[in-house]
């Protein structure tokens, strides 16, 4: 009798099986618009040019070895990491407040800021603050903090989550006067800003104005924390390349934060893998580097915008009944369609276009050769299902 | 691999006192980034299939009973902390028998640094110790350690090392590892380096256990972290059923672990040459 008979088989996760259903299907139009990572035209995923070069110049400095890194990361990285979040002549940098803690990818960083809120945040026996999510929110969200020991239920002191941008899977981002609205009420209610930021750059093309909510609260005093993943921007997926911000009162106080998120990440994987952390603190503190990395950013954000126009242009060609607007309004990876379960499952089934059953489409997996092909296929589902 | 209670991590250094790459390393690590048809696109939760086939073989040797019959499987981790980190998640969750949890975990005395505080993280609170270092005799001693396990509660949580012990580097013998797998009947839980002979000897006797591996020290890729959680269990369906209970608690820990060292890792056991060399 085996000591695990009793384990019942986990649900898949739902993109993944999407994913599999995919690959799955032998029709030769078929589209993935499931997929969480950037595409070429050529639905190809792109390492970018600078990540080559780097890669590279890395694998031939004989001078780098494989040893540990401090538990808490590469120091350049970390720095340059947080430097990108808040800004060159960020208060809070000048003021030696803000720290960083090399990550897992953005994931790793949430559950390292979940882990220590946990333990730290708000007093003794806080597992029953709650944490706030944005309806709907990415999955991942909700098990990062309820496997940290979160549970529910009590209103000052709450935690909200925040999507520096583009947000994951609406698309849709709070204007900066909301922004402002929100940041007043959170300030009031006493409520900690816990970000988010898994697309700057790629969101708009634009470090500066992705990351204007968090510089934003940062420049209202408000502590906080900030979740960065490079797995976008920079294509690095695989390497799990994530830093976690925080932002606290003063440099007593930051450190002493740090040497807590220490004593869990060694816990967790005790020192984060090196590679990808070298690639990006060595693009982003040359500027030669910095440079190609922005224009590289830039054509990846720069095609998402294509398609959206493009795809919007064809639906409104087609009469497509509903308005189209939204898909150039939002912003980011993700469109929210507004199409509904039922829609979601005749594109699926009868044209093989798969997405996420939301209508959550990702704009990556749209090519000038398969947009003709999705639009019509979004046109007959609308006219023939209700 | 082991860890000192300091905040330090012990490491393989050669006569000049530096940490020393394999000369392969840097070899095998140029050919994976000059191949254009490697991307960069996210491993499955689970890890790199290759990687963890590569990584069971290792440690029960191609022609184990537990993987012609599809018992056996890993799940890539970070390094040997995350292998542990996970297997104790699984464990809190999941090491149910008939509705009674999971018993306490032993732990050699003394034990290495962080597992103790990384059993903790994942909720573990009922850490034990096990006798193992005979000061008198400044090795191990088995006797100790058979009392006291006859007096440890069933389905009890032992963490054995398969050899290097950490800290002390005492081992028990052949002889030894027969008659503690003799008064052990739940679950054994080891952490091999380069000899995997009583990790193979459980599994012979039909133990269902976990392994944390690390190739930290034996690859000389401390900051890759390239780690696996062995499985084995009875019969194949429950290692499916584990393992989607793995992927589910991998998820919200780190999503999916990183690629590069488990790719050189795999290059290299599967390459009759480098494996040589290595």
């Amino acid at each position: 009798m085996s000591l695990f008979a009793e384990v019942p088989q986990a649900a898949p996760v739902a993109v993944f099986k999407l994913t599999a259903d995919f690959r799955e299907d032998k029709h030769p139009s078929k589209v993935n618009l499931g997929v969480g990572a950037y595409r070429t035209d050529e639905c190809q995923p792109w390492v970018l040019p600078v990540v080559r070069k780097v890669e590279q110049l890395i694998a031939n400095n004989h001078s780098l070895n494989h040893e540990y890194l401090p538990i808490l990361g590469l120091p350049e990285f970390r720095a340059s990491a947080s430097k990108i979040a808040l800004g060159e002549d960020s208060p809070a940098i000048k003021e030696n407040r803000v720290g960083g803690v090399q990550s897992l990818g953005g994931t790793g960083a949430l559950r390292i800021g979940a882990e220590f809120l946990r333990r730290w945040y708000n007093g003794k026996n806080n597992t029953a603050t709650p944490i706030y999510v944005s309806a709907p929110t990415w999955e991942n969200h909700n098990a990062v903090f309820s496997d940290a020991g979160f549970t529910d239920n009590a209103p000052e002191y709450s935690v909200f989550l925040l999507h520096a941008c583009a947000h994951n899977p609406t698309g849709t981002d709070p204007t900066p006067d909301e922004w402002k609205q929100i940041a007043e009420i959170m300030e009031r209610k006493k409520l900690f800003a816990f970000f988010d930021s898994a697309y700057q750059g790629f969101a708009s093309g634009d470090l500066q104005k992705d990351a204007w909510a968090v510089r934003y609260f940062v420049s209202k005093g408000f502590e906080l924390f900030c979740a960065q993943s490079f797995s976008k921007n920079f294509g690095l997926y695989n390497e799990r390349v994530g830093n976690l911000t925080v932002v606290a009162k003063d440099s007593d106080n930051a450190s002493r934060i740090l040497s807590q998120m220490e004593k869990i990440v060694r816990t967790i994987w005790s020192n984060p893998p090196s590679q990808g952390a070298r690639i990006v603190a060595t693009t982003l503190t040359t500027p030669e580097l910095f440079a190609e990395w922005k224009d590289n950013v830039k054509t990846m954000a720069d095609r998402v915008l294509l398609m959206r126009s493009q795809l919007k242009a064809k639906l409104q060609a087609l009469g497509t009944p509903g308005t189209w607007e939204h898909i150039t309004q939002q912003i980011g990876m993700f469109s929210f369609t507004g199409l509904n379960p039922n829609q979601v499952g005749y594109l699926i089934k009868e044209k093989h276009v798969y997405l996420m059953a939301s209508g959550r489409i990702n704009m990556c997996g749209l090519t000038t050769k398969n947009l003709d092909y999705v639009a019509e296929s979004i046109h007959e589902t609308v006219t023939k299902i209700q | 691999m082991c860890f000192s209670s300091l905040p330090l991590f012990t490491e393989y250094l050669n006569e000049e006192g530096h940490g020393s790459l394999l000369p392969m390393t840097r070899k095998v690590m140029l050919q994976i980034c000059s191949d254009p048809t490697l991307t960069l696109d996210y491993l499955p939760t689970l890890g790199l299939p290759e990687f963890t086939r590569s990584a069971t073989e290792l440690a029960l040797g191609r022609d184990s009973p537990a993987i012609r019959e599809n018992r056996a499987g890993g799940v890539q981790t970070l390094g040997g902390t995350g292998a542990i980190r996970l297997g104790a998640e699984l464990l809190q969750r999941w090491y149910n028998v008939g509705g009674a949890r999971c018993g306490p975990v032993y732990l050699s005395s003394p034990s290495g640094g962080s597992v103790a505080a990384t059993l903790q993280g994942a909720g573990i609170s009922d850490i034990r110790s096990y006798r193992y270092w005979d000061p008198d005799k400044k090795g191990f001693s088995v006797e100790p350690l058979l009392e006291d396990l006859e007096v440890a509660p069933e389905q009890s949580v032992i963490v054995l090392y398969a050899s290097a012990h950490c800290p002390t580097g005492a081992e028990p013998s052949h002889a030894d590892w027969k008659q503690i797998a003799e008064v052990m009947m739940g679950l054994c839980w080891g952490d091999p380096a380069q000899d995997a002979w009583s990790l193979r000897y459980f599994v012979s006797l039909g133990f269902e256990l976990l392994c944390a591996q690390s190739f930290s020290t034996n690859f000389g890729l401390y900051s890759d972290r390239v780690g696996s959680l062995l499985l084995v269990l009875k019969h194949s369906s429950l290692l499916l059923a584990v393992q989607s209970q793995a992927a589910s608690l991998v998820h919200s820990l780190w999503s999916r672990p990183p690629g590069g060292g488990a790719r050189l890792v795999t290059m290299v056991l599967n390459n009759p040459a480098l494996l040589a060399e290595w």
